[in-house]
């Protein structure tokens, strides 16, 4: 029995149907659940499986469950040895979630550096599938501190944000933008302005707020420094907030969430930022302001941390402060 | 509404309210998340569509999951909030990563140890619910994460891991952060609840949940 099915008899209980789950040996995948009332007649209960979908769900997403097998082989052992992980995940031949679940594996026992320099080394093969996808994703979990694998997993970030940018399922959007926010954090301030590539007109707004979002950290740290380098970039974005700061634009959730990272992004870039304050201000949208404020304020207090002047920022946070009553 | 256990014969929730599952059956709270939209809860446990974090393989913040709804409060929000609230969880919809749950801290960040920079916010699931009324619009139901009160091992494993044999819950506990033999300073989803039922009687102060506080039962 696997999760989808569980899942199914769920739904099919929501439509009013009853069903007896069979108490049967149980895959490894089911190890939580089968032990859930032990000896008890819950392989049976529908409030169990109920359970165990969503406690599948929980452990899934925290990598817990490992490898295929049954119960009474998990239940001997359930921490392969690291050598035995490592062959799963290099293994072309075998299934990418076992490959996937291997590296989650290696991760949370202080493996990390070498499966980041795995996934660089990986990822130097351009190309897009479920394997390219997982392990951007995972990309987001480890730990670099050599220079040589930060600087080739930046590479290959890049690359495969490129590719997935222009891939047309909407499944790539999670790895692209988890590429997005794991290049923002490896990339040197010279090269910010690569990130001009995900903001054009035809990228789609997530893209481009996510961009926004990676900016924010970047500079949160370091000032984007002045020269004509960085001038296309810091046009874009204050282009991107003259049209995003737009009362007729802030009906939805949506488009708010993009005006307040294209004014904290404008802020924090130095692009126009005190016409762009007053432009969010004659908008009413205090909510707007106040959001943005929490925002500013998080990135002044590290970069208070990271250097002395933040002049720029001060100005517009003074402006931002609601009139004293 | 300030918090209730839905009765038998239901209750209506506005949109964004917040929503309990109970770790049955027992009535501790192991799950929570917010409404997506005013519903009409018809039975305990009905399952409705929610926004909530961290039960979606792949999908740290999943705007259309569904949960049962055992418990379930509101702190009344006007349009203004719930607005703001909306607006918080699009943002942070894409500065959560993908694959990345922990259930300590309940609000916290991934940092590149060598930039220094933020690579993702993470959240646990009642961190979701807690900041997005706090950050998103200014509610502040609990007292800081630090003052929160130490849960012993035995409780987190009743709410999120019942039954579960020992060796599997160590390793489960560990992977959403939760090293060691505890005790943690965690927020457990059941505190929303009573912070939400006080709220009205406190005039909006933060709530100093208790130990006994994981469990909700009205």
């Amino acid at each position: 029995m696997d999760l989808e099915r569980a899942e199914g008899r769920r739904t099919a209980r929501r439509a009013g149907t009853r069903y007896r789950v069979p108490a049967v040996r149980m895959p490894h995948e089911w190890i939580v659940p089968c032990t859930l009332r032990p000896g008890s007649e819950s392989h049976s209960d529908l409030e169990t499986v109920d359970r165990a979908a969503r406690l599948l769900h929980a452990i899934r997403n925290a990598d817990l469950v490992f490898s295929r097998g049954t119960i009474d082989d998990a239940n001997k052992s359930i921490t392969p040895p690291a050598d035995q992980l490592w062959r799963v995940a290099r293994s072309a031949s075998a299934q990418t979630q076992a490959r996937m679940e291997a590296l989650s594996e290696l991760i949370v026992r202080v493996e990390s550096a070498a499966v980041a320099e795995f996934i660089a080394s990986d990822l130097l093969d351009a190309a897009d599938s479920p394997w390219h996808r997982g392990l951007v994703l995972l990309a987001e979990r480890v730990s670099a501190s050599n220079q040589t694998t930060r600087d080739k997993l930046r590479r290959a970030l890049l690359e495969h944000a490129l590719i997935f940018r222009d891939a047309q399922d909407p499944g790539a959007d999670p790895p692209l933008w988890a590429a997005l926010r794991r290049y923002g954090s490896l990339v040197p301030i010279q090269d910010v302005p690569s990130f001009l590539a995900f903001l054009r007109p035809q990228d789609r707004n997530k893209t481009k707020q996510t961009v926004l979002q990676v900016l924010q950290n970047i500079l949160s740290n370091e000032l984007l420094p002045n020269g004509s380098d960085f001038t296309p970039l810091r046009k874009r974005i204050a282009e991107l907030a003259q049209k995003h700061l737009d009362a007729d634009l802030l009906g939805s959730a949506e488009n708010a969430a993009m005006a307040l990272n294209c004014y904290c992004t404008v802020v924090l870039a130095d692009a126009d930022a005190e016409e762009m304050t007053k432009r969010l201000l004659t908008l009413s949208r205090p909510g707007l302001a106040t959001a943005a404020t929490r925002i500013l304020a998080s990135a002044r207090k590290r970069r208070a941390r990271a250097f002395d002047s933040s002049e720029s920022l001060d100005r517009v946070l003074t402006l931002l402060q609601p009139p004293q009553t | 509404m300030p918090a209730l256990v839905v009765p038998t014969e239901g209750c209506d929730l506005e949109r964004l309210g917040v929503v309990g599952s109970y770790s049955t059956p027992t009535t501790f709270v192991s799950h929570a998340g917010l409404a997506n939209s005013s519903v009409a809860i018809t039975s305990p446990g009905l399952e409705i569509a929610v926004i909530e974090c961290g039960a979606t393989p792949g999908l740290v913040v999943d705007c259309s999951g569904r949960m049962p709804a055992h418990v379930a409060g509101s702190c009344s929000l006007s349009r203004d909030e719930a607005d703001q609230i909306a607006t918080w969880i699009e943002d942070v919809r894409t500065r959560s990563p993908g694959l990345v749950y922990a259930a300590l801290p309940a609000v916290g960040e991934r940092i590149d140890d060598t930039t220094g920079r933020v690579i993702a916010r993470t959240f646990s699931c009642a961190g979701f619910v807690h900041a997005a009324y706090e950050e998103g619009a200014g509610i502040v139901l609990l007292v800081p994460e630090n003052a929160l009160p130490e849960v012993e091992r035995e409780t987190v494993i009743t709410t999120w891991a019942p039954g579960v044999p020992e060796h599997l819950v160590n390793r489960y506990l560990e992977k959403v952060g939760l090293t060691g033999t505890g005790p943690w300073r965690l927020l457990l989803p059941g505190y929303l609840f009573h912070a939400l039922r006080q709220r009205v009687s406190s005039a909006g102060a933060a709530y100093q949940p208790t130990s006994e506080d994981a469990s909700f039962s009205g």
